[in-house]
């Protein structure tokens, strides 16, 4: 009884903390929503999204891995599916402003009518007035809705806290843009682009001014806005959102990596990025003549070749057909080395027919000339290998390797003006290349061209003055004068 | 009835009042623009101009340019800029009103006198214009286009000796515009001078041989010079003009203020004008970005978005096509032209049996539909290729 009494207290006391900290638990989330019934998504962005989820259920109370999946399903255009799961971050954590921002920006994207769901927004930069992402998107927000004012109030407003942000000047030059002040914006854009490279949306608003502007050569602003787009418009990022984003894939996204690897010469990591996307879309044409490019460009010819191959006809184009053609012309040529030079001619042979039939289809493809004029300088018909090779150069004076095949074609001719001309194009594009100042010098020298002789050599010497080419060129110079 | 309306005047003289002041009304309605533009200090009110129906482009346009010509820090050139975007969209009376406010306060504004000539031109003030022009050119006399613009306008005031008198003096500037060559020899013909008429007019179609207008004028010079083969000639083409066969090709005026116009006109026939001329020579993506503005100024426009689609396709860029025909085939689910570009799009990506519904869409709505029976063909002809490469090797 006494033991009783004693105990009552502590047990009153235990049952009042079980009481007190079942009422302390966090709220109770709502499940974790199912995509699969909504939007249209490829193979490894439902993979990207699996993985997210099972994340999700496997820590249905962890915002983060709530909110991770909710990034999933952002990044991939599922914006209704990724402001249920936002909320749901966000009522596990409610201090977050990111996740306050998110859940409200969601709702505006998922919205068909934007304007309704504008009040979430203003809501959130209302609860907290010193963060910048909310308000940012709230500008952007407010610009494509026509709300001139609203947005450039903000916009300013924003540019006090964070003077230098590219993001946010950027959408001051759009808003100038819109507004017609091409030349305001176009500053600014310019100053950006000189700070970060690498944005495209950055390019694309310049491309735009551009383009409205007119003043610029149409090619190269096609171009600009071609590597621009597509791209998202920038808006200053939560430090915690980084990690998040990183889960943006799918067949498309990862071409434009693939590419931009290939463009920047890294083709080791444009290799392994193939991979798993030929694997991912195996019968898609495309996928496997990119995959096919960068198996060729990582130096594996031979399975570049089989992937192209094992393409249906009904998929066959150009490019790939093309790209067929480099391969077997690098094969013949190994083949040569190593004295196989019945199976190399077959090889070139048949590169030859394939050229020649692009060729039949497009006959302004300066890529088809060139390989062509590789298949006949390999073929020994080196009149045919000049002709091909002086018509692709016509096409695209840019292309320096090109131009030095050409050189090459020349030198066994012996056709020293047809070489002449190779390497001006060359300098035309490179001034400073140093085997084309040497061998540009060399000529001038054995025609007599001491004035041009000399200025080859200046800027070879620029280049690499202990360079053997250089120093022939200099001895030749000078015995010249002797 | 009327006793109880103590003091008031009789039923009829009652009608005769509210009559009147209908009348009245109707007057001040009839010469609103008249009295607005004539009313430099009346403040812009862009209300009155833009609201919610206004295409979304165009309204953040002008809505911009307003806001920033009162916010920046040289507000007489953010005036100026809101006065030529103003006149790009066709809001002359509103473009008036700005420029005269600008002249007032600052009379060495030159170039004003000549937007001023132009919007009032476009308005159809013609004096109010020709006087704008003609301080202009005495502030800037070397400006070749105001010769012009003065002789177009006393063309129109009936002054036909005096405008011709302009237009020399333009042309001796600017010898081969074809549009004064084209006025020249129409003002020789109102003149009563058809043989003087000719080589102006000859002229003009040399550059512009299927201008409407200069062909008719010639024909008439021809005929009237007692030249009847040549007159019959020029009727043919204007037949074939007429008929829809040939399509005409109208005479532009190298004009700056009509280039900065252009650059700034983001209406959605303007951009799709552009995004058409960029397609024909092949620069895509330059063409997307006018598509792009043309869609948010007509977002419920299914061939834009049908457009863009195939743009993309060509660039490469697939999810973006693919999400563009879908836009455009929720707007207009039974639309062909997308139907087949989206099949031909998913077969490209190796998504047969996706192309093949699309496919069947079309076929069924148009049985001959030519480009999808041979897109049908080649997809059977995949398939039996993929089955006779999976039978290889089966016992």
């Amino acid at each position: 009884m006494i033991l009783f009494r004693r105990a009552t207290p502590s047990l009153t006391g235990f049952i009042s903390l079980v009481f007190l900290l079942a009422g302390c638990s966090g709220p109770e989330p709502g499940p974790v929503i199912d995509f699969k019934q909504a939007g249209r998504y490829d193979t490894l962005q439902k993979a990207a999204l699996d993985k997210a989820r099972s994340s999700a259920l496997r820590s249905p109370k962890n915002a983060e891995d709530r909110a991770r999946y909710a990034y999933a399903l952002s990044v991939h255009g599922l914006h209704k599916e990724a402001a249920h799961e936002f909320s749901n971050a966000r009522l596990l954590d409610s201090g977050s402003s990111l996740w306050h921002y998110r859940t409200a920006r969601s709702e505006y994207e998922s919205g068909l009518n934007k304007a309704d769901f504008i009040s979430g927004l203003e809501e959130v930069t209302r609860k907290f007035p010193a963060y910048l992402p909310a308000k940012h998107f709230l500008a952007t927000a407010y610009l494509d809705l026509g709300q001139m004012e609203k947005a450039w109030g903000l916009i300013l407003e924003c540019l006090t806290q964070a003077p230098r942000s590219n993001p946010l000047l950027a959408t001051q030059a759009e808003i100038l843009l819109d507004s017609g002040l091409h030349k305001q914006a176009l500053d600014i854009l310019k100053a950006i682009t000189e700070r970060d490279s690498r944005t495209p949306f950055y390019y694309r608003l310049l491309g735009e001014v551009y383009l409205l502007e007119g003043n610029a050569v149409p090619d190269q602003v096609e171009n600009m806005l071609m590597l621009a787009t597509p791209s998202e418009r920038a808006i200053v990022l939560d430090p915690q959102e980084q990690k998040f984003l990183k889960q943006k894939t799918g067949r498309d996204h990862q071409i434009r990596q693939i590419r931009a690897n290939l463009r920047g010469g890294n083709t080791a990591a444009a290799d392994q990025l193939a991979r798993p996307l030929l694997n991912a879309f195996p019968g898609d044409p495309g996928v496997r003549n990119l995959a096919a490019q960068c198996m060729h460009a990582a130096g594996r010819s031979a399975e570049a070749r089989k992937v192209l191959e094992e393409t249906s006809s009904e998929f066959k184009t150009d490019s790939s057909n093309l790209l067929l053609v480099d391969i077997l012309v690098q094969e013949a040529q190994d083949l040569q080395t190593q004295g196989a030079n019945s199976s190399a001619q077959r090889k070139i042979r048949r590169a030859r027919d394939i050229a020649n039939e692009v060729i039949g289809n497009t006959p302004s493809d300066w890529k088809a000339h060139f390989v062509l004029g590789k298949c006949l300088q390999i073929l020994n018909d080196l009149q045919g290998a000049k002709r091909s090779l002086q018509t692709a150069l016509s096409l695209n004076q840019q292309n320096v390797p090109m131009a030095f095949r050409l050189f090459e074609v020349a030198t066994q001719l012996n056709d020293r003006e047809t070489g002449k001309q190779a390497l001006d194009a060359v300098l035309a594009v490179e001034p400073e290349n140093l085997l084309a100042n040497v061998n540009r010098g060399l000529l001038a020298v054995s025609a007599g061209d001491i004035e041009t002789a000399k200025a080859c050599l200046e800027r070879a010497s620029r280049v690499d003055p202990a360079h053997d080419g250089v120093g022939v060129l200099r001895t030749r110079v000078r015995s010249f004068k002797n | 009835m009327n006793q109880k309306i103590v003091g008031l005047p009789p039923r009829h003289f009652r009608i005769t009042l509210i009559l009147l002041a209908l009348l009245l009304l109707v007057q001040v309605g009839g010469s609103g623009f008249q009295s607005d533009v004539n009313a430099p200090d009346s403040p812009l009110n862009l209300n009155d101009l833009i609201n919610s129906e206004t295409v979304l482009p165009v309204r953040r346009a002008i809505r911009g340019c307003e806001l920033l010509s009162r916010s920046g820090s040289n507000q007489r050139e953010g005036q100026l800029a809101l006065a030529i975007q103003l006149a790009a969209y066709d809001f002359h009376e509103s473009a008036v009103k700005v420029l005269r406010n600008i002249l007032k306060e600052d009379p060495t504004q030159h170039d004003c006198h000549y937007y001023l000539g132009y919007s009032l031109e476009l308005a159809g003030l013609v004096d109010e214009a020709l006087e704008s022009f003609r301080r202009y050119l005495e502030l800037e006399p070397n400006h070749s286009v105001t010769l012009y613009r003065i002789g177009e306008l006393l063309n129109r005031k009936g002054e036909i000796a005096e405008s011709n008198q302009f237009l020399n003096r333009y042309l001796e500037k600017v010898p081969n515009c074809p549009a004064a060559h084209r006025r020249v020899g129409q003002n020789f013909l109102a003149l009563n001078k058809p043989e003087e008429a000719l080589s102006p007019l000859s002229v003009a179609k040399e550059q512009y041989p299927l201008d409407r207008g200069t062909l008719t004028a010639l024909s008439q010079a021809q005929l009237r010079s007692g030249n009847r083969e040549e007159a019959q000639k020029l009727q043919k083409t204007l037949a074939l003009l007429r008929s829809g066969e040939l399509t005409e090709t109208p005479i532009n005026i190298r004009d700056s203020l009509i280039q900065i116009q252009n650059k700034l006109n983001k209406s959605p026939s303007h951009c799709l004008e552009k995004a058409v001329d960029l397609q024909a020579k092949g620069f895509f993506a330059s063409a997307n970005v006018y598509l792009e503005i043309a869609a948010e100024g007509l977002p419920e426009a299914a061939a834009v978005h049908d457009r863009i689609g195939r743009n993309c396709f060509r660039l490469g860029q697939y999810d973006q096509a693919l999400q563009a025909y879908d836009k455009s085939l929720k707007l207009e689910p039974g639309r062909i032209s997308a139907l087949f570009n989206r099949a031909s799009l998913l077969f490209g990506m190796g998504r047969v049996t996706e192309a093949e519904k699309d496919l069947q869409s079309v076929i069924s709505v148009n049985p001959d539909h030519t480009e999808s029976l041979n897109l049908k063909a080649k997809i059977e002809s995949f398939k039996n290729s993929q089955a006779k490469k999976e039978s290889v090797g089966k016992p």
